[in-house]
């Protein structure tokens, strides 16, 4: 069973539609990256896995299931007890997530605490422990000092420690490696991968640093103005980008081995108090047909990989002519001028 | 060097901490030739945005000389200097939005540049309407103030305001890490057009090694003040000698999951934040480095050539040869 399951979320804000319809899976010690822009819902979507979407914000979701239980019903009292036990976050900025008047132990030591009814002391000898492990010099003094006298790797550290120190079943991360330095980044992403083995813990990673995925994640789901437009293993979506967002993504990022190709994606993300009807992607696809004004289904494209994109359609024509079989009122595949 | 565009000489710049004295810049030397763009390198902390402020005459220095176009220029300019700073140097800074004033439409944020330059009127707003349209912003965007524009259209008002007054070097200071990876991409792809469109040089700083690569001639990489390595960027990138440099490109993710580098580069000894002080002896990455030896922690490194064309300052250049040759 999976261990996350989570189908058609969709979430809006106000006149904001920032999830529209996002499906994800997770299996227990699975890491699975959730790419996109900003502004493409990756963070409103890991937020309200996590229960901490304002009062305002409308969820709904086909089913939505962690650890067998029915997350849609939960009210505030029960989040409580998930978030830092069982769920549990890093957050970006180390530096606002963490209180500034509250020394790093008692911080790492605090959901110990709540959530299994620790001692004051043995929570804190707990911390210590953690920090430790996390490769921080003179953990014990260290304990007992507060944010501002951290540097950034370090807080991103104790960041961890924090959200891994209750063994929680998933962790969400969200860009936990983007206000890092690439050496430091380096050292946050081995932590990861290594308490990820030690305790089994599956993992949800939101970045748009696609050098990140390719080396943490096991499974990818790209994300663009508030869908999955394309999801499936990692090797799988690396060596066959199915949806024209993905492959442009790709061509965007410069990279150290072929440093003379760059193709920028022209135009801008939709409007989502407006969400377009058809693909969200269409105004600024290069394959863009008369169909895509039409909304896509998931479309099988290989193995657990699945794209949003009407080219995956089975009568498509490049496909229906492979298969040598004509389908009677097929959709309209003309090229758009 | 006769024909450098911008030139520094033995540059330092101190910061007072308590009763320390923090050498954010030590002793630099570097020159930038027309039309040269110069990639720099290196991580949070290594003084690479000071020794661009300083280029661009924003950040007074402790010691060392600078040149602009062959004229040395004090830390108080007169006001002819003044001018040529203005002229020929121009910056483009990371966050956007703190560098345009809020309180300005575009087209006269656009248009103080030229403003200051002496040229007023409609020939500067044709001026800024041209710039306009030349980074990709439709006219109806001139009216507009900061907080209306995206980030990447932003950006693309904070190149043209460098541009605009038509400089011989544009002092790139990150900027498009503050960006989406799509919107970074048409960024960078419209500073190498205007760079090859006027012969403009630039000093392009960054944190990300790819961008540097994509854009830059020459790359120079500074480790806590200092220049550790520079020389032509495919040279740098691709037989890189300074066991700081080879540590920079092996912690780089190049988005290729068959062959995730994390586990063979997985650093074995932790970054050690540390400031560095005045009074440093020895080399600032020795203890850091996996092939330090005792004559590191005492003796200061210089900037050594190569036949590759690159120069590297450490001491255990020779050994970092032997084991090249070997393949190892």
């Amino acid at each position: 069973m999976s261990l996350l399951d989570v189908n058609a979320l969709t979430v809006s804000i106000g006149p904001v539609q920032a999830v529209r319809d996002v499906s994800l899976t997770l299996e227990p010690g699975e890491c699975r990256a959730l790419v996109g822009e900003s502004g493409c819902g990756k963070s409103v979507t890991a937020m309200s896995l996590l229960g901490l979407m304002p009062s305002n914000a409308k969820i709904s979701a086909e089913h939505w299931l962690f650890a067998g239980r029915d997350m849609s019903q939960l009210n505030e009292r029960d989040w409580r007890q998930v978030r830092g036990n069982q769920i549990a976050m890093i957050f970006q900025n180390p530096m606002t997530a963490l209180d500034p008047t509250q020394t790093i132990g008692a911080q790492i030591a605090e959901p110990l605490r709540i959530h299994k009814g620790l001692s004051r002391r043995d929570a804190k000898m707990r911390a210590i422990a953690l920090l430790e492990r996390l490769a921080i010099a003179n953990p014990a003094q260290r304990a007992e000092q507060y944010p501002f006298e951290f540097s950034g790797g370090m807080l991103q550290r104790a960041m961890i420690a924090m959200a891994v120190v209750c063994e929680p079943q998933l962790l969400i991360a969200d860009e936990p490696t983007t206000a890092l330095d690439v050496t430091v980044q380096a050292e946050v992403l081995c932590l990861l991968q290594e308490m990820r083995e030690s305790s089994g813990t599956a993992m949800l990673f939101i970045t748009h640093d696609l050098g990140v995925v390719a080396e943490i994640a096991d499974s990818v789901s790209v994300m663009y103005a508030g869908q999955t437009v394309e999801s499936g293993s990692l090797h799988g979506v690396f060596k066959t980008e199915a949806h024209p967002y993905t492959q442009a993504l790709k061509r965007a990022v410069p990279s150290l081995e072929n440093p003379r190709q760059l193709e920028a994606i022209k135009g801008s993300p939709p409007d989502l108090r407006r969400p377009p009807a058809g693909c969200g992607f269409a105004a600024r696809c290069s394959q863009r047909m008369a169909i895509c004004e039409e909304q896509p289904p998931q479309m099988a494209c290989g193995d657990n990989h699945l794209a949003r994109c009407w080219l995956w359609h089975k009568d498509h024509p490049l496909r229906w002519r492979q298969a040598d079989a004509l389908i009677s009122g097929t959709p309209v595949w003309r090229n758009k001028e | 060097m006769t024909d450098a565009f911008v030139e520094v000489r033995q540059l330092r710049c101190h910061f007072k901490n308590g009763n320390n004295l923090l050498s954010a810049v030590d002793g630099i030397n570097l020159s930038i030739a027309p039309g040269e763009v110069l990639g720099l390198v290196g991580e949070s902390g290594s003084g690479k945005s000071t020794l661009g402020r300083i280029i661009a005459g924003l950040q007074p220095r402790s010691a060392g000389q600078l040149l602009i176009d062959g004229e040395e220029m004090p830390n108080q300019y007169s006001r002819r200097q003044f001018r040529t700073m203005a002229t020929n140097v121009q910056m483009v800074f990371q966050d956007s939005y703190a560098s345009l004033n809020p309180r300005m439409t575009i087209l006269a944020s656009l248009q103080e540049p030229l403003w200051s330059l002496g040229i007023a009127g409609q020939a500067a707003k044709d001026k800024a309407a041209y710039w306009l349209d030349r980074v990709g912003l439709p006219p109806s965007a001139g009216e507009r103030y900061p907080h209306e524009l995206s980030g990447g259209q932003r950006q693309r008002i904070g190149i043209a305001r460098a541009f605009i007054a038509e400089p011989k070097l544009v002092i790139c200071d990150e900027p498009v890490s503050a960006l989406d990876v799509s919107v970074q991409a048409q960024i960078i792809n419209l500073l190498q057009e205007l760079q090859r469109e006027h012969n403009t040089a630039m000093l392009f700083i960054a944190h990300d090694l790819a961008v540097v690569r994509f854009l830059a001639t020459r790359t120079a990489v500074m480790y806590l003040g200092e220049i550790v390595e520079i020389g032509p960027t495919d040279r740098v990138f691709e037989s890189p000698r300074h066991p700081y440099t080879a540590r920079l490109l092996a912690a780089h993710l190049d988005g290729n999951p068959r062959d995730r580098v994390l586990r063979v580069a997985a650093p074995t000894k932790t970054a050690v934040n540390r400031a560095p002080l005045a009074t440093d002896s020895g080399c600032r990455f020795a203890p850091r480095c996996h092939i330090a030896e005792p004559a590191c922690f005492n003796t200061p490194p210089w900037l050594q050539p190569s036949r590759v064309d690159t120069e590297a300052a450490c001491h255990r250049i020779v050994y970092i040869e032997i084991l090249k040759a070997r393949g190892s």
